[in-house]
């Protein structure tokens, strides 16, 4: 019994309608590192905000170490020994090290915060896991993956023996994963328990000891590590095969309908290609490569100096709205900050590209509107009670589907897609791949951004690779691997 | 009590939920003010309250489309009495010379505030200076503006035509009240189902979402602010045609009222959200809170007081009606 230091029976949560967890037990063993593991939208959130007091479960309970516990807010958590390291980080960037760790506990003389103590507390708490960092420094002047350490360190200063780590490695290079991973060793070996919620095959199969997946708001296995590869974890996560994630492509490219010519700004220097109709041509490389501000320049959002051919003609997109009305539209990397509305409805958020072609002296032709969403909605199965549901509600797919059929609205001849599955779950990924592998069959031109390379392989036609604003190479996909991609981006 | 929560639930998704609160808030009110006074609900005492609430339920139409759009404009206030006191000038004694009869004082004093609307328009859609501070400054400067023309004493002797405006009535309803239903409705149309009110509703939930979408994000901006001047000017008319003289310190305390109108009525200051229907009651709870406690006989101060309290309950409702149907 007391080999799980934690046990959650019987929970249950619903919002309105919608089923987010239907009777889970999930349990932890002292010391254990458990991989919590699901698509977007499958319940690992809901749990872990359930476990760390930021939400009441309708049914279930939780007991610790044998002991039925409440957890009615986030403080009840932190007091019971267990904390979560978030995936973007709560800290404040203009204040120090110590004081973000130690925030609203302050030791203090008399009125006065006692900074000597804070330091040294800080620095005995980082000696526990092999880390150093400038207690009085300011926390913005760390790096992303400092900044996730850091934030170790403050769940450690709570005396935590249970940690959540939501997504950690999602932002890390490969060094600083390594990192992590050894920070999180040194807290197995402390007793701490740990639950790491990923969907990184890496990181379960490097560190994991066992693996706990949800689908729909329910259990579908609970499995010890070293009895797994990676087809049986996406089995359980969507109960398809990993090789039934990419499509077949089947699309025949044809004339060429864009070029650039030696296009350059700021970030890209002299970037001269061709991209033919029905054709996926990818841009690979290294992040700050530049393969988005070549994106951006063909749309119109940087300036640039150059040529670039549409259907034989010299074209000079000045602004995005000159870009929609000639025919490009563009589905941006960061959906939340530049693509959609999040407290608008899916209806308005596909409608607002082409609002003035579906006006009749400026009034909104709303059963047009209504018809566009309806059927977009319908072939690329986005999920939602209906089109005026608001963005804000819905899975990172589900939104990224509203942002696709929001470029295509317009009835653009080129696409241009900048990260198309990123934050994007399992399921939803192949559904985009299908929508992409149809487009390119219908005749559109898609230029597409990614730095998955087994996913720029699988998708493109051609890949032209950058680094540091310049092409390397433009290669056939098939021709491509991994390692061959990898080589061009760092040259 | 399924079936409850499924019509709740259905309720639930249209855009007047957010205006429930308000909407009891409103009905409980009336009946206790009835109970006190039976004359409050009577025909003549709305129309009353109608009358009361015609030139800040303008301004919060005026005010609404900088707010929506994600912005602000704190120069309405002034702009009201620019517009009042300009359009008196030209048809009595005149502006600089300028003398025009009633109908074209009207169009000069509107196309004035609209200059300064454009003013305060190019620097907000062109400059990184915060809104906030812009119009702050502008009111400050066309207050002092509104001094100067008129020479620091009331604009008098209107011709009757101005008072007609301010006074007549048709089937016992006042002109102006008409004119200020009028306004509202136009508005409404014009937010809610025309392409130019979903671009500024969607130019204030997300600015850089709108450009990369195509939409003329300066443009608009732009042009919600001389809007906002045009139908402040026309709250300033109206207020001078009622009262009977134009005041250069008139409307002194209106855009506060404007705001907390638009601010009860679901318009968040971040933008993107609000409805019409929602500013109009809030300038009815606003107009009806000062009628009934007169009618109460409690004093003016206790009405701020109320109304105050009244604005930050209120905006406190829609928030958390907004984040209980997030979860």
């Amino acid at each position: 019994m007391f080999d799980y230091v934690l046990e959650m029976k019987s929970i249950s949560k619903r919002y309105g309608g919608i089923v987010a967890l239907d009777n889970v037990d999930f349990s932890l063993k002292k010391g254990e590192v458990l991989c919590l593991v699901g698509e977007n939208g499958a319940g690992k959130s809901t749990l872990m905000k359930i476990l760390t007091g930021v939400v009441k479960p309708d049914s279930g309970e939780i007991t610790l170490k044998g002991k039925l516990v409440r957890i009615d807010k986030p403080i009840d958590a932190y007091r019971l020994g267990i904390s979560i390291v978030h995936q973007e980080l709560i800290q404040i960037p203009d204040m120090t090290v110590a004081e973000n760790i130690f925030l609203g506990r302050y030791d203090t003389i008399g009125p006065f915060i006692s900074f000597k103590s804070l330091r040294q507390k800080t620095e005995r708490l980082m000696e526990k896991i092999g880390i150093y960092f400038d207690p009085s420094k300011k926390m913005k002047t760390f790096s992303v993956a400092q900044r996730q350490l850091i934030e170790i360190v403050k769940a450690l200063s709570y005396d935590s023996s249970i940690i959540v780590f939501d997504e950690p490695t999602a932002t890390l290079t490969i060094d600083e994963t390594r990192q992590f991973y050894e920070v999180v060793e040194k807290l197995q070996k402390d007793g701490i328990s740990i639950i790491f919620i990923s969907h990184r095959m890496d990181d379960i199969f490097n560190i994991g000891n066992r693996v706990h997946v949800l689908r729909d708001g329910k259990t579908t296995g609970v499995k010890d590590v070293e009895n797994l590869n990676a087809d049986d974890i996406i089995k359980m996560m969507i109960g398809r095969n990993l090789s039934q994630q990419y499509v077949t492509k089947t699309n025949k490219p044809k004339d060429v309908i864009l070029e650039l010519e030696d296009v350059t700004n700021e970030k890209i220097k002299s970037i001269s290609f061709q991209v033919k109709e029905g054709e996926v041509f990818g841009l690979g490389g290294l992040i700050g490569s530049g393969r988005t501000e070549v994106l951006k320049a063909i749309y119109g959002i940087d300036s640039y100096e150059g040529k670039i051919f549409f259907k034989g003609q010299l074209v000079k997109n000045r602004t995005p709205k000159e870009s929609i009305l000639s025919g490009f539209s563009f589905v941006p990397e960061d959906r939340k900050d530049e693509a959609l509305i999040l407290n608008e409805s899916i209806l308005r958020n596909i409608s607002i590209n082409i609002i003035d072609k579906i006006s009749k002296c400026g009034f909104v032709n709303e059963r047009l509107e209504n018809s566009i969403a309806e059927n977009f909605m319908k072939d690329l199965n986005i999920k939602a009670p209906n089109q005026n549901a608001k963005v804000y509600s819905l899975s990172g797919g589900n939104q990224q589907k509203v942002v696709i059929s929001k470029s295509l609205a317009s009835e653009p001849t080129v696409i241009l897609l900048d990260e198309p599955t990123r934050g994007v779950d399992v399921g939803a990924k192949a559904e985009i791949y299908q929508i992409i592998n149809e487009l390119a069959n219908k005749g559109y031109a898609i230029l597409m951004v990614s730095s998955e390379l087994p996913e720029l392989i699988s998708v493109s036609d051609r890949i032209a690779v950058m680094h540091e604003g310049k092409i390397t190479g433009i290669v056939e996909a098939i021709s491509s691997t991994e390692k061959s991609l990898m080589e061009l981006a760092i040259k | 009590m399924a079936g409850l929560r499924k019509i709740i639930g259905k309720m639930r998704n249209t855009k007047y939920w957010e205006l429930s609160g308000l909407i009891v808030l409103i009905i409980t009110y009336s009946f206790i003010i009835q109970l006190n006074n039976k004359t409050f609900l009577s025909f003549a005492n709305i129309i009353n309250i109608l009358s009361q609430i015609v030139v800040f339920g303008i301004l919060s139409c005026a005010l609404a489309f900088p707010m929506i759009n994600g912005t602000f404009d704190l120069s309405i206030s002034s702009l009201c009495a620019l517009g009042g006191t300009t359009s008196a000038l030209i048809c009595t004694k005149g502006l600089y010379g300028i003398k025009l009869p009633f109908a074209g004082a009207i169009i000069v004093s509107i196309l004035i505030c609209a200059m300064f609307g454009a003013i305060n328009g190019t620097i907000i859609s062109r400059t990184k200076i915060p809104p906030f501070i812009v119009t702050l400054g502008m009111d400050i400067t066309i207050r002092g503006v509104v001094y100067i023309v008129s020479n620091n004493s009331p604009v008098g002797y209107l011709p009757p035509e101005y008072l007609a405006l301010g006074s007549s009535t048709i089937y016992k309803i006042p002109i102006s009240v008409l004119i200020m239903a009028l306004i509202f409705l136009i508005v409404s149309l014009v937010l809610g189902r025309t392409s130019y009110g979903r671009k500024i509703y969607a130019n204030g939930g997300n600015y850089e979402a709108s450009y990369i979408s195509g939409v003329n994000v300066k443009g608009i901006r732009f042009s919600t602010y001389v809007i906002s001047a045009v139908l402040a000017a026309i709250a300033g008319i109206l207020m001078t045609a009622r009262v009977g003289s134009a005041t250069p310190n008139a409307a002194d305390s209106y855009a506060t009222t404007a705001i907390s109108s638009c601010a009860m009525g679901g318009v968040s200051l971040s933008g993107g959200t609000g409805t019409v229907l929602g500013i109009f009651l809030g300038s009815a709870m606003m107009g009806m809170i000062t009628n009934g406690m007169n009618l109460m006989r409690i004093g003016s101060n206790w009405q701020m007081i109320m109304k105050g309290a009244l604005m930050i309950g209120a905006v406190f409702y829609s928030m958390w009606i907004t984040n209980t149907s997030k979860r």
